[in-house]
């Protein structure tokens, strides 16, 4: 398993897909007004878990708002997950504490209530031709 | 990069199971709300359900209280107390006692009389929860329905369990995430304290232990990792030291003997993935408990001890022996029956009596290069809150003491003892008095206890005053408010 701030640092990469549906994420309970907030869209657990390209990627300088939002254009369908993470001091990696308990914020699609990291079928959404928005709250 | 900590992390949370687990589907009737309407249509009845009545954010504002008997003029201060104080939100209702938003209480003992306030510690959680008036995460014993998904301890800190003064602060204490430094005078909250970079959320918890120089002993739990701290009476971060663990376990409080920390970890272990934290814990005795003794003259050599399976959450006093042995008291409890729930009842408005379910005191002795520790019953049974008798001779004890004949299932006495089992000294307040914690206190040359009581007939709650040397006559003074506080856990007597 690779870990989050491993994948962090592949977010930077850019796929694009040619697709119908567009997915749109607000980003909530954005609490720092301070660093990047990389989200990341991946299609397969295999990526989720940090072996491989995400399908897309964003980054957002925090500006203090409590919400951000982003659009993914012309994904196929099928099942994707989305993870946030908040560098909140842009130094490239997700500050944790002596228990490995993280410090910065993240989220995952579905907004899993589990402690830990969640699975990929934890954090899955299903893309149909459809367009689609979801709601990731930041912890 | 931070892989190996955020590895660490996701490693543990997996092998334990979620500490906090997915929000439970909603039940065709809300168990919260039903148990919210059976409290408070009890409470109407029951005056000792005062005792876990909520009060409204952000506290109570100065009460003058009602003097009884004498306040020796050496005796001026601030009694702080702490304890869950918040049950109810939205029409819902805890389930379990621990689960409150922690209330500091103040009673402000002084030249003209005595004060008493109280306000809510303004946690992450108090804050978050007082904004949308409902429950939003997980409690420490409760399943919330739907309840929103946490990054960890400290989002579902309640700061409830104690009060600590150091280096000229004051902070509420709970076990499993950070302290939370209060103004000594208004209470009001100033933040979550961090003690290094890397200590930013980790567990500190509520029963420091205090060295002769000012400096305290503490210890933090996540899982099978230990943080063993050492603060100064300044204030400051002597030192942090991470221990691993090999199985993990309930721990409240720790000991020390002059040269050695002495942890106990009970075989209580996340079993369930499922609801809350308490409720998820299961009973593996055939773990056994485990001790941990850490030298203090080196944090990174300790020793690991399995021994048989108990339980407490407090303990009285511990020492080494010349032959190398060392031992402790702990208020001792032989399964999870009636330490993962106390007083469970009344939290629910449900007023049958029981008994009383306070554990006994025994004696934990390893001895030199023993591979198992022995637990020996001692005399005193139906004994809680023994107090910190660091500046007291050793081989006494003081602690309070329930009866199974109290009709309220509630501790009513202070006990004075020889740890033979003789009793040097008794007062029983009677079936209508729940004694709280009473803390040792020095002034004027004397000593005294001093701690919070309730009345559970008229629900007024107040505080007594022991002279230590004639505890058989009763408290020398009292003083009362006339309304009831929540039932409290701990605190801590700041001299003026």
């Amino acid at each position: 398993m690779k870990s989050i701030a491993s994948i962090f640092a592949a977010m930077f990469v850019i796929a694009s897909n040619a697709g119908a549906a567009s997915l749109t994420i607000d980003i909530t309970d954005v609490t720092a007004s301070t660093g990047t907030i990389g989200i990341q869209l991946v299609d397969s657990k295999a990526v989720f878990d940090g072996g491989g390209k995400p399908v897309a990627a964003r980054q957002i300088k925090a500006s203090g708002a409590n919400m951000v939002s982003v659009t993914f254009e012309e994904l196929k369908p099928g099942k994707y997950a989305v993870m946030v993470m908040h560098d909140e001091n842009d130094n490239g990696k997700l500050d944790s504490n002596i228990f490995g308990i993280p410090k910065e914020g993240y989220g995952f699609s579905n907004n899993p209530n589990v402690m830990r990291r969640p699975t990929f079928d934890e954090a899955m959404i299903e893309m149909a031709a459809e367009d689609k928005a979801i709601t990731i709250n930041i912890l | 990069m931070q892989r190996r900590a955020f590895l660490q992390f996701l490693t543990a949370a997996a092998s334990v199971g979620a500490v906090f687990p997915s929000a439970l589907r909603a039940a065709a009737k809300d168990p919260l709300a039903l148990s919210a309407q059976r409290f408070n249509a009890a409470r109407k009845i029951h005056p000792i359900l005062a005792g876990w009545e909520s009060i409204s954010p952000p506290g109570t504002g100065f009460a003058d209280a009602e003097i009884k008997g004498h306040w020796p003029k050496a005796l001026r201060g601030t009694l702080f107390r702490n304890g869950p104080g918040l049950f109810e939100r939205g029409g819902q209702r805890y389930q379990h006692w621990f689960d409150g938003d922690g209330l500091i209480q103040a009673w402000r003992i002084g030249e003209t009389g005595i004060r008493h306030h109280s306000r809510f510690v303004d946690t992450k959680k108090h804050r978050r929860e007082n904004k949308s008036g409902r429950f939003e995460v997980m409690a420490a014993g409760t399943t919330i329905p739907n309840a929103r998904a946490v990054s960890g301890p400290d989002d579902v800190n309640t700061a409830n369990i104690s009060v600590m003064q150091l280096g000229g602060k004051t902070y509420a204490l709970w076990e499993a995430g950070s302290a939370f430094e209060i103004n000594s005078e208004t209470l009001a909250t100033v933040g979550a304290k961090v003690w290094r970079d890397d200590l930013e959320g980790v567990a500190f918890s509520a029963h420091p232990v205090y060295e002769p120089d000012g400096s305290i002993w503490n210890v933090g739990l996540f899982d099978k990792q230990m943080i063993i701290y050492h603060v100064g009476a300044d204030g400051q971060l002597i030192s942090a030291e991470l221990v691993a663990l090999a199985q993990s376990g309930y721990m409240h409080s720790f000991t020390a003997t002059a040269t050695q920390l002495v942890f106990v970890l009970a075989p209580m272990v996340k079993v369930r993935d499922a609801g809350s934290y308490f409720e998820g814990l299961g009973w593996l005795p055939e773990q056994g408990s485990l001790m941990v003794i850490v030298p203090k003259s080196d944090l990174s050599k300790p020793r690991f001890v399995n021994f048989e399976s108990g339980a407490a959450y407090h303990y009285a006093d511990a020492w080494d022996e010349p032959d190398g042995a060392i031992a402790l008291r702990a208020c001792w409890y032989k399964t999870d029956a009636a330490f993962v729930s106390p007083l469970q009842n009344y939290m629910q408005g449900d007023v049958v009596s029981r008994a009383t379910a306070a554990p006994n005191l025994v004696e934990i002795r390893l001895a030199k290069n023993a591979k198992r520790a022995e637990v020996n019953a001692t005399a005193h049974s139906l004994v809680e809150f023994p107090i910190q008798t660091r500046l007291m001779r050793q081989s006494a004890l003081l602690m309070l003491q329930g009866r199974q004949s109290n009709k309220h299932g509630m501790l009513s006495a202070l006990l004075y003892a020889d740890p033979s089992g003789k009793r040097l000294a008794h007062f029983d307040f009677g079936d209508d008095f729940a004694l709280e914690e009473q803390l040792f206190v020095r002034a004027g040359g004397k000593n005294y206890a001093l701690g919070t009581i309730f009345n559970v007939k008229t629900a007024r709650t107040g505080i007594v005053l022991f002279d230590l040397k004639n505890i058989n006559d009763g408290p020398i003074a009292q003083a009362w408010l006339d309304r009831a506080m929540p039932l409290g856990f701990h605190g801590t007597f700041v001299a003026a």
